[in-house]
C-alpha cells in the first residue's frame, strides 16, 4: 500500500561543480538526490551544499560527513513525518554527532565545523534549512534573490566570523523558509568562495542560460571559474536546480490511479472477497460499512471496511480513505488496532484490520454508566500510550472517543483513523477538496471551532474528556457543549469536577483531568507523558486545600447568611446602646 | 443489486425510530399544506369568494414554496435538519392557526402566501434520512419517508371534512378542523425537537460542503442551468400579473412592483451563488473523470415538473372539480374522492422506483409519463354524465403514473453523479414545486378540462424531452455460487 494517488509528477533538471581553487583541499562538499517511486512524493527531491570551515580540524570530514548523512538519513525518516520535523531532527541529530566529534579535537572551539544549506522539493513547495553562510538563492522571472540570510559577523580587517553553524554548539538553531514553487524558477546554491567574489548582477548574467544536465554541469563550472578569475582564494562549489514541472497532482491523475479500484457491492454474509469470507456486518453508516471477515485459507478473523458508495465518486473521500489504511500500517502501538495487508491483489477498494473481540468503551459506558476509577486509570494511560505513538510520528488520531476504543482483558485498542491529520500528507497539494473532518462534537477540542491551530494538545483535550466520561459517565462541561460554536459560547461552559459526580474520584487526578481539559491549548500539559504521570500518582499541586470551597454555592449562601445575622446584631447592640 | 432489508418494525433501532419520526413530520406539513383544499365550499361560503379569488388562494399556497426551499436548504446546512425540520413545524402550526381564524380574505391569502413554507419540509428530511441510513438502503428508506409522508394531503382530504361537518359542525367546523392540524403539528415539532438527532449516536461531524447552487461542469451546461432557472421567475411574475390590477386585482399595483423587484433580488442572488459555486470550474475546466451532463439533470427536472408538479396541482383542485361536477355529492365524498389521487403515493412511488431498476431507465420513464397524458386527457373527458366510479377509476389509473413517474425520476438521480446527489435532487425536487406553480397558475386562466388538457399537452414535451435520456452506465457485480464477489464491466 503506498500513496501512489499522490505520485508527484515534479520534474526538475540538475547540475552542479566543486573545485578546491587554489587550496590544496576541497573542504566543500555538494550532494543532490532525486529518489524514485513513493519517496519522491513523500521525501521529495534534495540538494545540499557544504562548506568545511578551514580553520577547524576536521572541516573536510565535516562538511562531507554532513552532506551524505542528511541525504541518506532525511529518507529513512518516516513517511508520515513533515519536511520541518525531518529535516530537523536530522539536522539535530547531526549537530550533536559533530559536536561530540569536535570535543576531541586539540583546539575544542576549532573542531568539526561546517556551514550547511539544503534546498528539499516536495510537491509544489520549496523548504530551505539553512545555517552558515553558504547561500541559496532563487531566480525567477530573471530576477535572484537570495533567500538565506548570512549567519557571519565582520571583524574588521576584512575577515568575516562564522557566528551559527553545524558542530559548533549543541543548541543549533536553524533557519527554514517554505516558498511556493512555479514552473521555471532555478534555484542555486554556492559556498562562500563563489559568492563572495561575483556582484549579484554577474551571478545573475552567469546563470541566466538553461539546458539538461551537461549545460547545466557547464553552467556551474563557469559560474566557479569566473569566481576564481575574480581573485576567488577559497573552494568553489555550485548547484543548480530547475524546477521544470513542479507536478501538482490533478484530480485527474488522483482518479485516473485510485478510480482503477471500484468500490465492493453492499456485501452480504457469506460473500466472499479476496479470500476472505464475510461473516457479519459490524456498522453501516452514510459513510462506511464495517463487516467481520474470516479467511477461507486458515480461518482467521479480519475486520474489513468498505467506503460507501455514497463516495464513489468522490475524491477527497476516497483519498481519506486511502490515506486510513496507509496511516494505520505505519503506527506501532500495542494500543492501536493493526492494519493486516493481504496476501494476495486487491480486486475492491477496502481495507482490513485485526479483529479484536470486546465491546467499545462507548459499549461499556451504556452498560455501566461508569468504570471503576483504577479501570478507568489503566485505560487512559493505555490510550496516552497509543496516541504518543500517533504523535512520534506527526500524526494526530483527531477522533478520540469511547466509540473508538475497544476494550479486551488485555489491554485497549484505538481503531479509526478515519480522521487522521498527517503532517506530512498535508504538504503534499494537489487539486483535491479535502473535506476536513472536525471528529466528533462532544469530544473535540474548542480550537477545531474557533479555527484556532491544532496540535497534539486536541487530541489530549479528547483524551481527558474520554477519561471524565470513564469516571462519571457524563461530561465535563454537560450537554451544551456540542452546540458552542463561538469564543463566548465555550467562555460561558462550566467545568464540573469529577469528584461532584463520583466520589471515588480523587481530588488531584480531577485536577490533572481539569488541566488536560482548558479550553486554551497553552494552559494544558505540555507533554502527554506529564499527564501520564499525573493520572497514575498524586500530584501535590493539585492535593492541598482544593476541597475547601466543596458546598460551592450553598457554602456562600452559609457565609452570607452568618454575615448578615452578624450586621443585624451589630445594629442590635447599637440600638441598645442608643437606648441605654 | 440486493438491497438490505429495512425492518420497519424495529423500532429498538434508532435508524428505523428516525425514519418513523421524520416521514410523520413531512406527513403533517402535507397534512396542512393542502388541508383547505377538501374544504372548499365551506371557506368560500365563509367570505364569499368568487371563483377566481379561491383559485388565487391555491396558487399562493405553493408559490413561496420556490424560493423557500433555497432558504431552507441553507438553512439546513447551517443548523441541521433537527432544528430546521422542529422550527418549520411549530412555525407551520402558528400560521395554519392564523389561516384558521382569519377574518378577510387579505388574511386568509397572506396566510396561506406564507404556509408555502411548509411545502419545503421536504428537503430537510431527505437530508435527515440520508445522515442515518448507510447507501444500500437509502434508497428504500427515503421512498418511505417520501411516499408515506406525500400520503399526508390524502389523509387530510379524508379526515378534514368529516372533522368539520361531524364533529365540530357549524358554520365555523371548518376552522376547528383546519386549526386541529395545525396544533397537532406545532406539537409534533417540539415532540420532534425532544426525539430526533441529527446524526447517529458519536458519529463523525462533517462540514458540509459548499451549497447554494449546484456544481456543473462545461461552460454549456453552466448557460443551460441559469436558462433552467428562469420558467420559475416568469411563472412567478405570471402569478403576480394575474394578482395584480391587470389581473384579478387581488394585490395593488404598488405591491406587484416589490414582488417584481424581489425576483429581480432573488435571481440575482441565485445567479450569485451559482456562480460562486461554479468560479472555479470556469476559471479552469472540470477535469474529466469529474464531468457529467447537465442535460440529463434538465431531463429528469422537467419530468418532475409533469409528474410531481401536477400532483400538486391536481391534489389542491380536485375535491372541487368533483363538487362542481357531479350535483349532489357530499362534500365528505368529495374530499375522499379527492384523496384518491393521493393514496396511489403509499405504492405507487416506491413501484416507480423498482421499475427504473427492473425494465431500463429511459423505457419506464416515458412509458410511465406516456400513461399520465392518455390519464390527464381521460380526465379531461370527466362531466356530470360519466358514471362515478368510472370517474374515479380514471383518477386511480392517472394518479398511478403521475407517482409512479415521480418515484421513476428518483430512482435515476442517485446515478447521475453521486457526488452531487443532494445537489441534483435538490434541483429536480424544486422544479416539481416549479410545476405545481405553473400548473395552478394555468388554472387561474382556464376551467378544469383545459387545465387537464394543458397537464396532458406538457406531459408530451415532457415525453419527448426523455428521449434525450442517457442510460447511466456503471459496474455490476456478480455473487458466484461459492461466494466470491465478481466485478463485470458494463459500457
Amino acid at each position: 500500500m503506498n500513496l501512489e494517488h499522490l505520485s508527484s509528477s515534479l520534474d526538475v533538471a540538475i547540475g552542479q561543480y566543486s573545485s578546491a581553487g587554489v587550496k590544496a583541499v576541497n573542504e566543500d562538499a555538494i550532494g543532490i538526490r532525486i529518489p524514485d517511486g513513493p519517496a519522491l512524493t513523500t521525501k521529495g527531491i534534495v540538494a545540499v551544499i557544504a562548506d568545511g570551515v578551514s580553520a577547524a580540524e576536521g572541516g573536510q570530514e565535516a562538511s562531507a560527513t554532513a552532506v551524505s548523512a542528511f541525504l541518506s538519513d532525511y529518507y529513512s525518516t518516516h513517511d508520515t513525518w513533515s519536511v520541518e520535523t525531518s529535516g530537523s531532527k536530522v539536522l539535530s541529530a547531526l549537530n550533536r554527532w559533530l559536536y561530540g566529534r569536535g570535543q576531541h579535537c586539540i583546539q575544542a572551539e576549532t573542531g568539526y565545523i561546517t556551514t550547511f544549506s539544503a534546498v528539499v522539493l516536495k510537491s509544489s513547495s520549496a523548504y530551505v534549512f539553512h545555517v552558515g553562510d553558504s547561500r541559496v538563492y532563487r531566480l525567477r522571472g530573471g530576477d535572484l534573490e537570495q533567500i538565506t540570510r548570512d549567519h557571519s559577523t565582520a571583524v574588521g580587517n576584512g575577515q568575516r566570523y562564522l557566528a551559527r553553524a553545524l558542530g559548533i554548539d549543541l543548541n543549533l538553531e536553524v533557519d527554514f523558509h517554505r516558498l511556493e514553487l512555479a514552473a521555471g524558477d532555478r534555484f542555486l546554491l554556492t559556498t562562500d568562495g563563489v559568492h563572495e567574489w561575483l556582484k549579484p548582477r554577474e551571478l545573475q548574467e552567469l546563470t541566466a542560460g538553461r539546458g539538461g544536465t551537461a549545460e547545466l554541469d557547464g553552467l556551474c563550472r563557469r559560474v566557479a571559474e569566473r569566481a576564481l578569475a575574480m581573485g576567488s582564494d577559497d573552494n568553489l562549489s555550485v548547484q543548480v536546480v530547475d524546477v521544470l514541472d513542479p507536478g501538482t497532482a490533478g484530480q485527474e491523475d488522483v482518479l485516473a490511479s485510485v478510480g482503477r479500484l471500484p468500490f465492493p457491492p453492499p456485501l452480504q454474509p457469506g460473500n466472499v472477497v479476496d479470500g476472505w469470507r464475510v461473516v457479519a456486518e459490524i456498522q453501516a453508516s452514510s459513510r462506511s460499512e464495517v463487516y467481520l471477515v474470516e479467511n477461507t485459507g486458515d480461518g482467521g478473523r479480519a475486520v474489513l471496511k468498505a467506503p460507501s458508495a455514497n463516495f464513489s465518486d468522490d475524491p477527497g473521500y476516497i483519498e481519506r480513505f486511502m490515506l486510513e489504511e496507509w496511516v494505520g500500517s505505519r503506527i506501532a502501538s500495542a494500543s492501536v488496532a493493526r492494519v493486516i495487508k493481504p496476501a494476495g491483489a486487491k480486486s475492491f477498494l477496502y481495507y482490513l484490520t485485526e479483529y479484536v473481540p470486546g465491546p467499545t468503551l462507548g459499549q461499556l459506558l451504556r452498560e455501566r454508566t461508569r468504570l471503576p476509577v483504577v479501570d478507568a486509570q489503566n485505560i487512559a494511560v493505555q490510550a496516552i500510550s497509543g496516541l504518543r505513538a500517533f504523535h512520534r510520528r506527526d500524526v494526530l488520531h483527531q477522533d478520540i472517543k469511547p466509540d473508538n476504543i475497544i476494550y479486551t482483558e488485555r489491554g485497549i485498542r484505538i481503531i479509526d483513523f478515519g480522521s487522521c491529520q498527517v503532517a506530512g500528507v498535508g504538504e503534499i497539494g494537489n487539486r483535491i477538496s479535502r473535506q476536513q473532518a472536525l471528529g466528533t462534537r462532544d469530544y473535540c477540542a474548542p480550537e477545531y471551532l474557533l479555527n484556532g491551530p491544532i496540535s497534539p494538545r486536541s487530541d489530549q483535550f479528547s483524551l481527558a474528556v474520554l477519561l471524565y466520561e470513564l469516571l462519571t459517565g457524563r461530561h465535563p462541561f454537560g450537554a451544551g457543549y456540542g452546540s458552542c460554536t463561538t469564543e463566548e459560547d465555550f467562555a460561558r461552559l462550566d467545568y464540573k469536577p469529577a469528584y461532584r459526580i463520583n466520589p471515588l474520584v480523587p481530588v488531584w487526578l480531577d485536577g490533572a483531568i481539569q488541566r488536560a481539559l482548558s479550553l486554551d491549548p497553552q494552559a494544558r500539559y505540555p507533554a502527554l507523558s506529564e499527564l501520564a504521570q499525573d493520572i497514575q500518582r498524586p500530584n501535590p499541586a493539585y492535593e492541598s486545600g482544593r476541597r475547601a470551597p466543596a458546598g460551592g454555592a450553598a457554602g456562600v449562601l452559609l457565609w452570607k447568611a452568618i454575615a448578615g445575622a452578624l450586621l443585624l446584631l451589630n445594629l442590635l447592640l447599637l440600638v441598645l446602646i442608643g437606648t441605654m | 443489486m440486493s438491497s438490505s432489508k429495512v425492518n420497519l418494525l424495529d423500532l429498538g433501532d434508532p435508524k428505523i425510530r428516525t425514519l418513523h419520526l421524520t416521514w410523520v413530520a413531512f406527513f403533517l406539513t402535507f397534512a396542512v399544506w393542502f388541508n383547505h383544499a377538501p374544504l372548499q365550499p365551506l371557506i368560500m361560503a365563509t367570505f364569499d369568494m368568487s371563483m377566481d379569488e379561491w383559485k388565487a388562494l391555491l396558487t399562493l399556497n405553493v408559490a413561496l414554496t420556490i424560493p423557500a426551499r433555497i432558504l431552507i436548504g441553507m438553512l439546513v446546512d447551517r443548523f441541521g435538519p433537527r432544528h430546521v425540520y422542529s422550527c418549520l413545524l411549530v412555525t407551520s402550526g402558528v400560521f395554519c392557526t392564523l389561516f384558521a381564524f382569519a377574518q378577510s380574505y387579505q388574511q386568509l391569502a397572506l396566510t396561506r402566501l406564507l404556509l408555502g413554507f411548509t411545502g419545503a419540509g421536504f428537503v430537510i428530511g431527505i437530508r435527515m434520512v440520508g445522515e442515518w441510513f448507510p447507501a444500500k438502503s437509502v434508497g428504500l428508506a427515503q421512498g418511505v419517508y417520501g411516499g408515506w409522508g406525500n400520503f399526508g394531503a390524502a389523509a387530510a382530504a379524508f379526515t378534514l371534512p368529516i372533522l368539520a361537518l361531524t364533529v365540530f359542525g357549524g358554520d365555523d367546523g371548518w376552522r376547528y378542523a383546519v386549526f386541529a392540524t395545525g396544533a397537532l403539528t406545532f406539537c409534533y415539532g417540539i415532540f420532534y425537537y425532544l426525539r430526533a438527532r441529527n446524526t447517529p449516536r458519536g458519529s463523525t461531524y462533517f462540514k458540509p460542503r459548499r451549497s447554494g447552487g449546484l456544481e456543473v461542469t462545461s461552460r454549456r451546461d453552466y448557460w443551460l442551468y441559469i436558462l433552467m432557472n428562469v420558467p420559475m421567475y416568469l411563472i412567478l411574475a405570471l402569478l403576480v400579473w394575474k394578482l395584480s390590477p391587470a389581473g384579478t386585482g387581488l394585490i395593488g399595483a404598488t405591491t406587484a412592483w416589490v414582488c417584481y423587484g424581489l425576483f429581480a433580488l432573488l435571481f440575482a442572488f441565485q445567479y450569485s451563488q451559482i456562480r460562486k459555486v461554479n468560479r472555479e470550474m470556469l476559471m479552469q475546466g472540470a477535469p474529466p473523470s469529474d464531468r457529467y451532463e447537465f442535460k440529463q439533470v434538465a431531463v429528469l427536472a422537467w419530468a418532475y415538473f409533469v409528474t410531481f408538479g401536477s400532483e400538486l396541482a391536481v391534489v389542491s383542485m380536485l375535491p372541487g372539480f368533483f363538487l362542481a361536477t357531479f350535483d349532489g355529492m357530499s362534500l365528505a365524498l368529495a374530499g375522499a374522492l379527492g384523496g384518491c389521487f393521493a393514496l396511489m403515493n403509499l405504492v405507487a412511488r416506491p413501484g416507480g422506483g423498482w421499475m427504473s431498476d427492473r425494465f431500463g431507465r429511459r423505457r419506464s420513464l416515458s412509458l410511465l409519463i406516456a400513461g399520465l397524458a392518455i390519464g390527464y386527457f381521460a380526465m379531461a373527458q370527466i362531466d356530470s354524465d360519466w358514471p362515478l366510479a368510472l370517474a374515479m377509476l380514471a383518477v386511480v389509473c392517472c394518479s398511478f403514473f403521475v407517482q409512479a413517474g415521480a418515484g421513476a425520476v428518483f430512482g435515476i438521480v442517485p446515478l447521475i453523479k453521486r457526488r452531487m446527489t443532494g445537489q441534483i435532487a435538490g434541483l429536480t425536487g424544486a422544479f416539481g414545486n416549479v410545476g405545481g406553480v405553473a400548473y395552478l397558475t394555468a388554472f387561474t386562466f382556464f376551467d378544469a378540462p383545459t387545465f387537464f388538457l394543458i397537464i396532458a399537452a406538457s406531459a408530451i414535451v415532457a415525453l419527448c424531452l426523455a428521449q434525450l435520456l442517457s442510460e447511466p452506465s456503471g459496474h455490476i457485480t456478480e455473487v458466484l455460487p461459492d461466494g466470491t464477489v465478481q466485478l463485470i464491466e458494463v459500457s
